[in-house]
C-alpha cells in the first residue's frame, strides 16, 4: 500500500470511519509485531505491545503529518513504546544477566566469520543481541529486519542521518566483541 | 593493507546501499583490485545475513479484532478535548467547594472545633486544633502560631 493510500485511510479515520483503521492495522501488523517481538522477547508481550501501539497511534492520528511517511511515524511510536516497556520492566538488566550466562564466555576465541557462519550458535547470537544497548539493537532491527533506509532510521530514532551508519557498524562490532 | 584500503564503515554503508554515487564508484573500483577488502566485504555480508536471519519474521497473530475493540468511538475521539475540558472544570468546581465552602470556620450542627493541645515553641504559644465533621468523613488538624495558620489534611 502506498503512503498516499494510507493518508486517504487516515483522513477517513479522522472523519469518523473507524473501519478504515482496520486496513491500516492489517497492512502494518506483521512489521509492528515483529519489531515488538524482537524488543520484548515473548509472543504475549509483543502482541500486547503491538495492540497498544496501534491504539496509541489511532488516538494520535490527528498529529500525523501527511507530508511524511506514515510507516516512519508508526515505527517511531512502536520503538518508543517498546523502549518504554523495556525501561519499565528493567528488562535490560535481565538481558545483561543472560549475557553472563552466554556459553561463548567459556569458549575459545573464534573469528567473527567462523562464528557468524555457524548455525548451531544462532541461539547464543540471539542472546548476545538481546543484551546489546537499545540504541544499537534498534538501529540493527530497523535496518536488517524492516529494511529501512538510513534516512528513515534517523527520523524514527530522531538522530542525525550521518550517525546511523556508524551506529549500525558499532552494533555489529559490539556483537563481534560479545561473541569473542 | 594499503592506505587506499576501505574502512569498515564504507564497506558497511556500501552493503547497505547508502553511499553517494561517487563514493560507491570509488569503493567498487577498489574492490576490483584489493583481495583484503573483498574479504572484509565478504565477512560483513555474512554478518548481515546472519543478523537478518536472526530478525526473521515470526508468526503474527491477527491484531485487528483486539485493536478495534480498544479504540474509542469516533464521536468521543472527536470531542475528547471538549470532554476533557468539561471534566476539568467540574473537578475544579468540586475542589473549590471542598476547599473554600467546607472550612473549619463553617461549622454546622454536630461539627466541632477543639484545641487538642498547646505548647511553647521558641517562646511562642502554639496550639493544635482539630475540626471534625459529622457529615463527610473529614478531619482537619492544623497548628496555629500567632496569626499563622497551617493546615494538615488527614
Amino acid at each position: 500500500m502506498k503512503n498516499s493510500q494510507i493518508v486517504v485511510l487516515v483522513k477517513e479515520c479522522l472523519n469518523g470511519n473507524k473501519d478504515s483503521y482496520s486496513l491500516i492495522i492489517r497492512h502494518f501488523q506483521q512489521n509492528i509485531y515483529n519489531l515488538c517481538f524482537h524488543f520484548l522477547g515473548t509472543p504475549q508481550d509483543a502482541e500486547d505491545a503491538a495492540i497498544e501501539v496501534f491504539t496509541k497511534a489511532y488516538r494520535a492520528l490527528k498529529d500525523f503529518n501527511p507530508q511524511y511517511a506514515f510507516s516512519t511515524w508508526l515505527f517511531r511510536i512502536a520503538v518508543n513504546h517498546s523502549i518504554g516497556i523495556l525501561r519499565r520492566q528493567k528488562r535490560e538488566r535481565e538481558y545483561l544477566m543472560a549475557e553472563a550466562a552466554n556459553p561463548f564466555s567459556m569458549t575459545e576465541w573464534k573469528s567473527p566469520d567462523t562464528v557468524f557462519f555457524n548455525n548451531s550458535q544462532q541461539k547464543a547470537l540471539e542472546s548476545v543481541l538481546s543484551s546489546l544497548p537499545v540504541k544499537y539493537r534498534t538501529a540493527l532491527m530497523l535496518k536488517y529486519q524492516q529494511d529501512l533506509s538510513y534516512q528513515e532510521i534517523s527520523e524514527i530514532m530522531e538522530i542525525p542521518v550521518n550517525t546511523v551508519g556508524s551506529l549500525i557498524l558499532r552494533g555489529k562490532k559490539e556483537l563481534r566483541e560479545a561473541l569473542k | 593493507m594499503s592506505v587506499n584500503c576501505l574502512d569498515e564503515l564504507s564497506v558497511s554503508m556500501f552493503l547497505d546501499d547508502e553511499l553517494a554515487p561517487v563514493e560507491r564508484k570509488r569503493v567498487e573500483t577498489h574492490l576490483e583490485t584489493c583481495a583484503l577488502c573483498r574479504e572484509l566485504l565478504r565477512q560483513q555480508e555474512a554478518e548481515n545475513t546472519q543478523i537478518k536471519e536472526l530478525f526473521k519474521s515470526t508468526p503474527t497473530p491477527d491484531l485487528v479484532p483486539a485493536v478495534m475493540e480498544k479504540l474509542p468511538t469516533p464521536v468521543l475521539l472527536k470531542y475528547r478535548w471538549l470532554l476533557a475540558t468539561a471534566a476539568s472544570i467540574l473537578l475544579a468546581g468540586l475542589l473549590f467547594i471542598f476547599l473554600f465552602l467546607i472550612t473549619p470556620t463553617n461549622t454546622g450542627s454536630g461539627e466541632k472545633q477543639v484545641i487538642l493541645c498547646s505548647a511553647q515553641v521558641d517562646g511562642q504559644e502554639v496550639q493544635r486544633h482539630i475540626y471534625e465533621s459529622t457529615g463527610p468523613d473529614i478531619q482537619f488538624i492544623w497548628l496555629e502560631k500567632k496569626n499563622e495558620k497551617k493546615e494538615e489534611f488527614k
